[in-house]
C-alpha cells in the first residue's frame, strides 16, 4: 500500500470518528426532547415520589443534559455504558446478552443473500428472457413486495405448524447448541434474505445487462474469447462494483437487528430492545445502541470504500494520486 | 494482389425496432483479396458498422439478426455457422480482427491492458501467461506506445484515446489475422493524433502483408492508402470501384455529393464544401425505388417510377454504380461538380482536365 493510500484511510477514520461523535450527540440530545420521564415510565406511577426522585439522582437524570452526556462518554472510555433505567441492570450486561443474538441471525442472513442474489442475478441476466429469467424475476419482486412479518408468519404456519419441521420461535445459542441454533435459526434467517435477496439480485442483473451492451464486451467478443468468459469475467467485475456497496449498505441489519424478525421469531436482540428502549425513555440504552449502529455503519462503509478500491482501478488510482 | 480472401454476396441485416424492420444493411455484396486495401465510405447511418459486424456475426441480437447472404472467408460460408460456435469464435481475432470505432469504451475500464492484451495473444497464439505478456510488450512497442512494460500494468483510463487505439491496433495485429477491419478508426480522435494513427495502421498491415478494410466517412484522409472504394448509401453499395476511377471519375450523384462535402487539403482554401442537401432516408418502410431519389440533383423521370437500380458495371472497368441515369458526360470537373444557382447540377458543362 503506497503512502498515500495509508494517509487517505487515516482521513477517512478521522472523519468517522467526527461522524460518530455527531450521531452520539444527536441521539442523546434527540431522545431528551422527547415528552415523558424514563424513570416514571420505568417505576410505574404507583411508586412514591421520593423513591423516584432517589432513582433519578442515581441514574444522574438530575443532571444537565451536558453533564449527562461527559459523564456518559467518560464512562464509555472505563468500559462501562451506564444503567438501564428500564431493565435495572448494566447496559454492558444488556449489550452483551442481545449483541450475539443479533449477529447469529443477521449476518448469515446478509452473507447467504449476497451469495444468492449474485448468482440469481447472473442466472437472469445470462437467461435473459427466456424462463428461467422470467419465473426469478417474479419470485424476485413477490419477495420486494412481501411484508417481512407476513413472510415470517407464513413460514411459522408451513413449517413449524403444519409440517412441524422447525420449531415456531425462539433463538439459541450456536455456543450453546449448534443444531439447535441452525433449526431456530432457518425461519428467521430465511425472512430476513428474501426482501435483500430480491434487491441486489435484481441490481445485479440490471448491472450485468448493461455490462453486457457496453462497447468493451463487444470487443471480448470480437476476438473470439468465449461467451461464458466474457459474462463470468469481463462482465460480472464490472456488475459488481455497484452491488458492493448495496451489501455494504446492509451490513447495518448485522448489528443494529431487524425488529419485525426479532417480534415475530421472539428473539430478543438489538431491533426489540431499540423498540423498547424508545418506547420507555430510556435513554441510556437508546443512546448506547444509537452509538453501536452508527460505529458499526462508519466502518462498514470505510471498509467497502477500502474494498472497492481493490475492484474499481479508477479509484484506487485516483486517491492513489492524492 | 493476391487471392481472393473474402467474399460477401447479398448480405441483408436488419434491427427488428418496435417502429419495425431498419434495414441496416441491405444486399450488400463486396469482396476483398489478400494484401488488398479497400474503403468503405458513407454517410453517418448508413450501415457501414453494421455491415462489419455482421462478417465477424456480432452484431448485437436482438435486435439485429441477419436476415440473409454469404460470408465466404477462405472460401467458406461463415454464416453456416451460429454466431457463438467455436468455429465463428475461431474466425474473430483469429482471421478477421476488428478495431472499433470507439476507442474510449472499447476496453474493458476495470482490467488492465496488459491482462486484457495477454487473454486475447493466450487464446489466438495458444501461448503460456508469461509468453503472452512479453508479446504483449512486444505488441505495444510496435504501435510506438512510449514505455510498453509501464503501459501494460495501467488501466484504459490512464490512456489517451489515441494511446487506447494504439492499443486496439496492437491486439489486432497480434492476432495475427488475414483482415483486419478499422471501423472510422480515427474518427473520435483529434486531428493531430488522426493522420500518425492511420499511418501507423498502414504502415503495420503493409509489414505484416494483411489485407485491411477501412471504414471512414471522410475519403480526403485515407484516399492514398486504399486500393479500391465502396460508397454505401442507405444500407446498400451505390457505387464501388478503383480508388482511382472513383476520386477521378464517380459515377453516383450521391458519391459526387460526397466528395464535394469533404474536405481536401491539397484543395484551395476559395473552394467551398458543398454539403449534399437533404437527409439520408429512414431505414423502415423504404421506398423501393431509388433512396437517393429525394436528394438528388440528377433525377429525371425513369428515376421516379423504376425500382431501386441493380449495381450494374461499367463498361469493361471494375466500376460499378446503382444508378439509372449515366451523368459520365455531365459532371464538371472529377471531384468538384458544381452547382449552378438553381441548385442543380450543369449537365451542359463539360469535363475539364
Ligand atoms: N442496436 C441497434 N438497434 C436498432 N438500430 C440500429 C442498431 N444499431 C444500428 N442501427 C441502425 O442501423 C443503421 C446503420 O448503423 P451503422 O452503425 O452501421 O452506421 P454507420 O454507417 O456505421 O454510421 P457511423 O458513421 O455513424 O458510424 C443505422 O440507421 C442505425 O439506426
Ligand atoms: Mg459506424
Amino acid at each position: 500500500m503506497s503512502g498515500n493510500m495509508a494517509v487517505y484511510i487515516l482521513k477517512r477514520i478521522l472523519i468517522a470518528i467526527l461522524i460518530v461523535f455527531l450521531v452520539s450527540v444527536f441521539a442523546k440530545a434527540l431522545m431528551h426532547m422527547l415528552p415523558g420521564d424514563p424513570v416514571r415510565l420505568a417505576m410505574g406511577f404507583e411508586a412514591k415520589e421520593e423513591d423516584v426522585e432517589a432513582f433519578r439522582v442515581r441514574m444522574n437524570l438530575d443532571k444537565p443534559i451536558h453533564m449527562q452526556y461527559i459523564l456518559w462518554v467518560k464512562g464509555l472510555f472505563k468500559g462501562d455504558m451506564g444503567w438501564s433505567v428500564l431493565y435495572d441492570r448494566p447496559n454492558r450486561d444488556i449489550f452483551a446478552e442481545r449483541l450475539p443474538r443479533s449477529i447469529a441471525i443477521g449476518l448469515p442472513a446478509v452473507i447467504i443473500s449476497s451469495v444468492f442474489a449474485i448468482i440469481f442475478g447472473i442466472i437472469c441476466a445470462v437467461n435473459r428472457g427466456k424462463w428461467s429469467d422470467q419465473i426469478i424475476t417474479f419470485l424476485m419482486t413477490l419477495g420486494l413486495g412481501t411484508p417481512v412479518f407476513w413472510l415470517g408468519i407464513f413460514g411459522i404456519y408451513i413449517f413449524a405448524i403444519r409440517l412441524r419441521v422447525l420449531p415456531i420461535q425462539g433463538f439459541t445459542s450456536p455456543f450453546v447448541n449448534f443444531g439447535e441454533y441452525v433449526r431456530k435459526a432457518i425461519l428467521p434467517v430465511a425472512c430476513m434474505s428474501i426482501p435483500m435477496i430480491a434487491g441486489v439480485a435484481r441490481q445485479t442483473r440490471t448491472n450485468m445487462l448493461d455490462a453486457i451492451n457496453q462497447d468493451y464486451v463487444r470487443t471480448a467478443r470480437a476476438y473470439g474469447i468465449s461467451e461464458r468468459k466474457i459474462q463470468m469475467k469481463y462482465a460480472l467485475k464490472n456488475a459488481l462494483i455497484p452491488v458492493v456497496t448495496i451489501i455494504g449498505l446492509q451490513l447495518r441489519i448485522v448489528i443494529g437487528g431487524s425488529v419485525l424478525i426479532e417480534n415475530v421469531f421472539n428473539i430478543p436482540g438489538i431491533g426489540s430492545l431499540l423498540v423498547t428502549a424508545i418506547n420507555n425513555r430510556d435513554y441510556f440504552v437508546v443512546q448506547n445502541a444509537v452509538l453501536l449502529i452508527s460505529i458499526f455503519t462508519v466502518s462498514v462503509n470505510l471498509l467497502v470504500d477500502i474494498l472497492y478500491g481493490f475492484i474499481d482501478p479508477k479509484i484506487r488510482l485516483e486517491r492513489k494520486g492524492g | 494482389m493476391g487471392e481472393r480472401i473474402l467474399e460477401v454476396r447479398n448480405l441483408c441485416t436488419s434491427f427488428f425496432t418496435h417502429e419495425g424492420e431498419v434495414k441496416a444493411v441491405n444486399d450488400v455484396s463486396f469482396h476483398i483479396d489478400e494484401q488488398e486495401i479497400v474503403a468503405f465510405v458513407g454517410e453517418s447511418g448508413c450501415g457501414k458498422t453494421v455491415t462489419q459486424l455482421s462478417l465477424l456475426q456480432i452484431v448485437p441480437a436482438p435486435p439485429g439478426k441477419i436476415t440473409g447472404g454469404e460470408v465466404f472467408f477462405k472460401g467458406r460460408d461463415l454464416l453456416q455457422h451460429k454466431p457463438n460456435s467455436p468455429e465463428m469464435r475461431s474466425v474473430r481475432g483469429a482471421g478477421i480482427a476488428m478495431i472499433f470505432q470507439e476507442p474510449m469504451t472499447s476496453l474493458n475500464p476495470v482490467f488492465t491492458v496488459g491482462h486484457q492484451l495477454t487473454d486475447i495473444i493466450m487464446l489466438h497464439r495458444k501461448v503460456g501467461h508469461k509468453e503472452a505478456w512479453e508479446m504483449g510488450i512486444e505488441a505495444l512497442r510496435s504501435v510506438e506506445i512510449p514505455e510498453p512494460e509501464v503501459r501494460m500494468r495501467n488501466y484504459p483510463f490512464e490512456l489517451s484515446g489515441g494511446m487506447r487505439q494504439r492499443v486496439m491496433i496492437a491486439m489486432a495485429v497480434y492476432c495475427n489475422p488475414d483482415i483486419i477491419i478499422a471501423d472510422e478508426p480515427t474518427t473520435a480522435l483529434d486531428v493531430t493524433t488522426q493522420a500518425q494513427v492511420l499511418e501507423l495502421l498502414v504502415s503495420l498491415v503493409k509489414q505484416h502483408r494483411k489485407s485491411l478494410i477501412i471504414v471512414t466517412h471522410n475519403l480526403g484522409v485515407v484516399t492514398r492508402y486504399v486500393d479500391r472504394i465502396y460508397v454505401m448509401y442507405a444500407g446498400r453499395i451505390i457505387e464501388s470501384g478503383s480508388t482511382e476511377e472513383i476520386m477521378t471519375k464517380p459515377r453516383h450523384p450521391y458519391t459526387i455529393g460526397l466528395l464535394n462535402s469533404v474536405p481536401k487539403i491539397e484543395k484551395e482554401r476559395s473552394e467551398k464544401l458543398i454539403p449534399i442537401k437533404g437527409a439520408p432516408p429512414w431505414l423502415i418502410d423504404m421506398d423501393p425505388r431509388c433512396t437517393f431519389l429525394p436528394r438528388c440533383s440528377y433525377a429525371c423521370e425513369v428515376c421516379e417510377t423504376k425500382e431501386f437500380p441493380k449495381l450494374r458495371r461499367l463498361g469493361e472497368s471494375d466500376h460499378f454504380i446503382a444508378c439509372h441515369r449515366d451523368i459520365a458526360g455531365s459532371i464538371t470537373g472529377s471531384t468538384t461538380g458544381r452547382l449552378d444557382s438553381a441548385g442543380r447540377h450543369d449537365l451542359g458543362g463539360e469535363a475539364h482536365g
